[in-house]
């Protein structure tokens, strides 16, 4: 079992990360992290507060989800991770979004959690 | 316009339109074969064998050879997993995953036939552009049409990949290019620095075999090896086409979606095979075979692909507005035959417009049809390394540009550009903005003086089309504005583009000296293109300067974001030494990635042992791309020249091998001009093959007496002439 957590560089894609490394810490899941901001590079784990000797120390992993050459779109990459893995739970920070932005841009969110087939966490920014 | 419509189909059956179809479909599929030409080089090189021939023979052979280069481009892709088009890389994803499997026969038939629907349907949407567009563009008047050039340019622009602002640094220096030579309403000189050779103008030839076939030849020709790791052609085709069939649905959208990738200009191909990717991945409800040889992942974006350049063909013959860079020379053409594409191609020449219709259609199906019979013999031409294919390229590029104007000039002017679009590629500008830049100079300030004398004042602005193309034009700009405004409030970090990664395969040198010095050197030559101008009369001045100005300050634009990028990469933030020293434990994370991608973190963490903090660690690793060999290679390279200099690639291999390579088609054109074509080809070709290329000596010998019978059977089958040299005139 895993846990998905879909990482952007901002507060509440930071709180989702956070959460994720919480909610796999409490099931004693692996953690999986999917980088979904515009840069997609390797993350720094240690320096988004994830213990990876915790992980290790019961047999559990924490990792990033290796890049895509083939899917971009943000949402359809956390999509097609959990239909390919073992997820338990997808873990997903939320801003506010003003009505406008919403019909003009559409959203990632809101097309992972109607799509998803299993349980969805959605955290805040605090 | 019925009658037009099956006119045009009779006149088709014409067996020497025919033929030339033909020949269009046999050289689009070769040279859709190699990597880097695409439809841009199919009619560059194709032009000039056009320019003795009447307009439907050479729209046959032209539109033929554009239909199709799309459909053999998937070849290299499927079977050798390096594309021979930017567009087919898409197709790559799954394509070559699938013939991995023992698949590939299956991959090719749904690619082919995939190709082939693209190509019909991209036909019937230009068909039913024609009657819809009827009554819109009989109502433009010169005002809309001049808006529409401006529009043209601007889109181009700002729709192609990358940077904007090198996007319009591009249009406006293609513009300035195009300025050179006689004035339209004054035929005055311009930026002819007393040439009569510029008299005429540059040939839309020799620009566009320079920009991009020469560019291409040079930044590939290190390429000696060929990929023999092939992958078999295996599997049945029933499978392929009988899945092929339930994907319909695949097959509509994606070619609707190329062909409104096509309609709007400086988005190409490209863009738009993963516009259809991307649209595939988001409708499918099973997204775990994408990338893995998911057929869905090649159906789309292979219809999209062909009927990219039909979509691209509708601005362009309604318009006058060139939707990519083969539709602006097919434009170019049709100028030099008289046909004004717009309204008047709609009044006096329907019955082309369908020829090209009908010749678009059947040669998709043709195109198709040669693939699936010729798939052995295709596959094997991918095998024979780039660096051999070049010498015959350079010979035969050569050539066509010298068909134009038959002067030596055009040559000179070809390699020059060669070397600025060598440039302009590695340094990441777009290219297209300046081609389509080029071509639209001449119309942009010709319809503007007609506007400008048939209306008082600003008056034709408050025309109701005008006013629409003005709210295209603008609104695009405020919307950047905002988003530039929230991006600085941080609100947007999931959907704006970003910052451009500055380790590119396509642009290597990118954010570099190189850059740099390109920005600088542009924004030079806009003033001095000011200060140039200020000599002319009052009416040829004007567009000139105003192109000079907003270059120059678009120039220093640029410049000051290279300036920034220069201070951020060589006085990098403290956000760089806190990822470079957590990167030990990232690495657990990063081996999971493919190959390059770990050379770039250890590089990384040599370079802070080291402590020459020089550069931003966190783009290091970046996504590997599984291009080719050769741009693995090349960015193991850069990471090691970043660590010696500190700001970016400095003089890369890559730099000194195309500097080379220009150097050898000097040396070709030198040579052609003291002993004359023929006799020059029999020196450079088999030099080139046996010093750069390192080809065996038999397929040297075999090579160039292939293409010394070629060259002396043409000028008789075709109006071509060869350069002559001195000797030649004094013997």
């Amino acid at each position: 079992m895993t846990i998905l957590a879909c990482y952007t560089d901002t507060d509440h894609g930071r709180a989702a990360v956070r959460r994720g490394a919480e909610e796999a810490n409490r099931l004693g899941t692996n953690l999986l992290i999917a980088n979904i901001d515009t840069e997609r590079s390797a993350l720094d784990l240690a320096g988004l507060g994830i213990e990876e000797d915790r992980f290790s120390a019961r047999g559990c992993t924490a990792a990033q989800l290796p890049p895509s050459e083939a899917v971009h779109d943000a949402a359809d990459l956390v999509l097609q991770a959990e239909q390919e893995r073992d997820i338990e739970l997808i873990v997903l920070g939320l801003r506010r979004r003003s009505r406008v932005g919403k019909l003009l841009l559409g959203s990632h969110a809101q097309r992972i959690l109607i799509d998803s087939t299993g349980p969805v966490l959605t955290v805040k920014a605090h | 316009m019925l009658d037009s419509a099956l006119a045009a189909l009779a006149s088709l059956s014409d067996p020497s339109l025919l033929l030339m179809l033909l020949i269009g479909v046999v050289a689009g599929l070769v040279m859709g074969l190699i990597p880097g030409l695409g439809g841009t080089g199919a009619v560059a090189i194709l032009l000039p064998i056009t320019f003795g021939m009447e307009p439907a023979p050479a729209l046959a052979l032209l539109i033929g050879a554009l239909a199709v280069v799309h459909t053999s481009d998937t070849v290299s892709a499927v079977l050798l997993g390096a594309p021979g088009s930017a567009s087919a890389s898409v197709t790559m994803l799954d394509g070559y995953s699938m013939a991995r499997k023992g698949q590939a026969k299956r991959a090719l038939s749904l690619a082919f036939l995939s190709s082939m629907a693209g190509g019909i349907i991209g036909a019937v949407g230009l068909t039913l552009a024609i009657p819809l567009a009827r009554p819109l563009v009989l109502s433009f008047a010169s005002p809309e049409l001049f808006m529409l050039t401006v529009l043209g340019v601007a889109l181009a622009a700002v729709l192609s990949r990358g940077n904007v602002v090198k996007g319009l640094i591009a249009g406006l220096l293609g513009l300035l290019l195009g300025m050179v030579g006689t004035s339209p309403t004054t035929a005055e000189e311009r930026f002819t620095f007393g040439s009569l050779f510029l008299g005429d103008g540059l040939s839309l030839v020799a620009v566009a075999l320079g920009i991009f076939g020469l560019a291409e030849i040079a930044s590939r020709a290190s390429q000696r090896r060929g990929d023999n790791q092939q992958v078999k052609v295996s599997g049945g085709w029933g499978a392929g086409i009988r899945e092929w069939l339930t994907h319909w649905s695949q097959v509509i959208r994606g070619s609707l979606i190329g062909i409104w990738a096509g309609v709007l200009p400086g988005v190409g191909a490209t863009a738009g095979t993963w516009l259809a990717y991307g649209q595939a991945v988001a409708t499918a409800k099973d997204k775990r075979k994408f990338g893995k040889g998911d057929p869905r992942g090649i159906v789309g974006p292979e219809s999209a692909n062909n009927s990219v350049e039909a979509g691209d063909l509708i601005p362009t013959l309604l318009f006058g507005i060139p939707g990519g860079v083969p539709s602006a020379m097919l434009l170019g053409m049709l100028l030099t035959y008289g046909i004004q594409p717009g309204p008047s191609i709609i009044t006096d020449h329907l019955d082309l417009m369908y020829l090209i219709v009908w010749s678009f259609a059947i040669a998709s199906v043709l195109g198709a049809l040669f693939c699936f019979l010729t798939v052995r013999p295709l596959s094997s031409l991918t095998k024979v390394p780039f660096a051999v294919l070049a010498a015959g390229l350079v010979a035969i590029m050569l050539l066509g540009s010298y068909q134009d104007g038959g002067q030596m000039g055009d040559l000179w002017v070809m390699v020059l550009l060669g070397v600025v679009g060598w440039v302009l590629k590695s340094t990441g500008f777009p290219r297209a903005p300046f081609l389509i830049g080029f071509v639209l100079a001449i119309p942009l300030e010709r319809y503007y003086f007609l506007t400008d004398s048939l209306y008082d004042g600003f008056e034709w602005m408050l025309r109701p089309g005008t006013m629409v193309f003005l709210a295209i034009l603008v609104v695009p700009i405020l919307w950047n504005i905002f988003k530039w405004m929230r991006a600085h409030r941080h609100l947007d970090r999931d959907d704006d583009p970003g910052e451009e990664n500055p380790i590119d395969a396509e642009s290597p040198l990118k954010s570099s000296r190189w850059s740099l010095g390109t920005a600088i050197v542009i924004t030079t030559i806009f003033a001095i293109s000011l200060l140039a101008s200020a000599t002319f009369s009052p009416e040829a001045r004007l567009v000139p300067q105003l192109i000079g100005w907003a270059g120059l300050l678009i120039g220093f634009v640029l410049t000051t974001q290279e300036l920034l990028v220069r201070r951020r990469s060589l006085h990098p933030p403290a956000l760089v030494t806190a990822t470079a020293d957590a990167s030990a434990p990232a690495m657990a994370t990063t081996s999971a990635y493919t190959g390059s991608a770990n050379t770039g973190t250890s590089a990384a963490i040599g370079s802070t042992a080291s402590s020459t903090k020089s550069y931003n660690v966190t783009t290091q690793p970046s996504a590997p791309r599984r291009t080719s060999d050769g741009s693995t290679v090349l960015q193991d390279g850069t990471t090691k020249r970043l660590r010696r200099k500190g700001y970016g690639p400095g003089w890369t291999d890559e730099a000194s091998f195309a500097f080379r390579t220009f150097l050898w088609m000097c040396g070709f054109l030198v040579l052609t001009g003291v002993v004359g074509y023929m006799a020059a080809v029999m020196i450079f070709v088999p030099s080139f093959l046996l010093i750069v290329a390192r080809a065996k000596t038999k397929t040297v010998i075999i090579y160039t007496a292939v293409l010394w019978i070629v060259l002396l059977a043409l000028p008789s089958l075709l109006p071509i002439d060869l350069p002559p040299g001195l000797l030649g005139r004094w013997i």
